[in-house]
């Protein structure tokens, strides 16, 4: 039976970018489990790798961003994300070129500690068909189950830090 | 390596309104992390993305028949980085600098890092580091904490200041001299002025924490001296807090400290208003046992030189 929480990690620059300037319309991955080391072997949970299990990927983002690692390959893939989500608010208009020239240079001047990791806790109710599942294709494991939601408002979730 | 977006072939005969889409959309559709629906190509454009495509790969050397994940998310990156860094050419980014600076979300070497007048002297010659090292620590901390000043009043805030606290560990030549470094500064926008380097010596410390507040408190436990600011208790540090003034006491009888038979020496950052102060720090140490802890480890200080600083 599915739980009642849905997680989701984001650094916390894409949380304030997507309120800035993507008009708090949060586009994410997430999972209904936190840990999927945790699930029972033999749950579908049990086959979500590392690299898409809440848990993991909070902590490598918090390691990453603490050490303020600038070769790290998880905030490479988060600031490779955030600069192609720039581009796409300017295009469908909803940021002007001063926004957008804004926007990439704090991506660029940023301290990288600002890429450390919120989860977002989403409460599953009302999310109905809200809730897309990711073809296998798409998941990091074929086995393990993956969601997204196109159109979350940040009054639908909870963002927390933890040590 | 392209410098702009018209380096690339492929991008030339687009106008320049789709060149940068066309290079998020290549990059979009190579990286592990999407966070959108793909980006709307017309006909031309989609044509211009396969050949980008090949060509950065060209440009980054990779053989044709590598398509790993991380052979895609490194093509990812390269095109997303050329946009960003086209983007920017020409820009005066100085606006956001400063507003990172402000906030304290600036990258550490970007802030222009300067010392208080006399204290560099001071400061080398009492931990026997250089000016470099010292200006190093800051622009690549272990660990660095920012503090926003209580006041908004930018001529206010110039005595109670936004301030950043680091740490930092470095190799010592006598593995007994071990210590940890506590950098504190005052910041105003992209600009930080340093004020004072104190030095743990872990023989001196059961264990000490990480973060930077917590090392200064650890250190004001065995060095610092009771103060007292307004009407509040005696305490060892004060740190961005509103304490309520002494009645019609001047300003000079506003803080003290107790150093009992001992030299010392405070440091305090803080606006005195009628009936309270807006403290941004204030500490005081005991120098005669800071001072004998250095000398202890091979160094010839002379005093800690901090003086009081308020308004």
């Amino acid at each position: 039976m599915p739980g009642p929480l849905l997680y989701s990690v984001n650094p916390r620059i894409k949380y304030h970018f997507v309120e800035k300037y993507g008009g708090g319309v949060h586009w994410i991955w997430c999972s209904e489990t936190f840990d999927s080391g945790a699930a029972a072997s033999l749950s579908p949970l049990a086959s979500i790798p590392p690299s898409s299990n809440p848990k993991d990927l909070y902590q490598r983002l918090k390691s990453d961003a603490n050490r303020r690692d600038r070769g790290s390959a998880l905030i490479d893939q988060k600031r490779t994300s955030l600069i192609n989500s720039v581009v796409r608010w300017h295009t469908d208009g909803q940021i002007d070129d001063a926004g957008k020239v804004e926007a990439l240079a704090t991506i660029d001047l940023v301290d990288s500690y600002e890429w450390r990791p919120l989860l977002y806790l989403i409460p599953r109710m009302g999310l109905g068909a809200r809730l897309v599942v990711v073809p296998p294709g798409m998941r990091a494991s074929p086995l393990g189950c993956e969601y997204q939601i196109h159109d979350l408002g940040k009054e639908e979730f909870d963002a927390i830090e933890f040590d | 390596m392209p410098s702009s977006l018209t380096d690339f072939t492929s991008l030339r005969a687009l106008p320049a309104a789709s060149r940068e889409l066309v290079l998020a959309a290549a990059s979009s559709s190579l990286a592990q992390e999407t966070s959108g629906p793909p980006l709307r190509l017309s006909p031309v454009e989609q044509s211009a993305e396969s050949a980008l495509l090949e060509e950065a790969r060209s440009f980054l050397n990779i053989p044709d028949a590598e398509d790993s994940r991380e052979v895609q998310n490194r093509v990812a990156a390269y095109l997303s980085e050329t946009l960003l860094r086209s983007a920017l050419t020409g820009v005066d980014v100085t606006p956001v600098r400063r507003r990172l600076g402000r906030l304290g979300e600036l990258r550490p070497d970007l802030y222009e890092i300067s010392f208080a007048q006399g204290r560099d002297s001071q400061i080398t010659m009492n931990l026997g580091v250089s000016r470099e090292d010292v200006i190093g620590f800051v622009k690549q901390p272990q660990a660095v904490q920012h503090l926003r000043s209580l006041i908004e009043n930018e001529a206010d805030a110039e005595v109670a200041p936004d301030m950043s606290f680091y740490a930092v560990t470095p190799i010592p030549r006598r593995p007994k001299d071990l210590r940890t470094l506590v950098i504190m500064t005052t910041r105003k926008d992209d600009r930080q002025i340093i004020w004072d380097v104190l030095a743990l010596y872990h023989s001196e410390f059961g264990s000490l924490p990480s973060e930077p507040i917590d090392l200064l408190q650890a250190f004001l436990t065995k060095y610092g001296v009771d103060v007292r600011v307004g009407q509040s208790e005696p305490r060892k540090l004060f740190l961005f807090e509103r304490v309520q003034a002494l009645p019609g006491q001047p300003p000079s009888a506003q803080v003290s400290a107790s150093f009992g038979p001992f030299s010392g020496e405070f440091r305090s950052f803080l606006r005195l208003y009628p009936n309270f102060a807006i403290i941004s720090v204030v500490f005081g140490v005991n120098e005669t046992r800071y001072l004998d802890t250095l000398r202890r480890h091979g160094l010839s200080p002379l005093s800690s030189g901090m003086h009081a600083r308020r308004r």
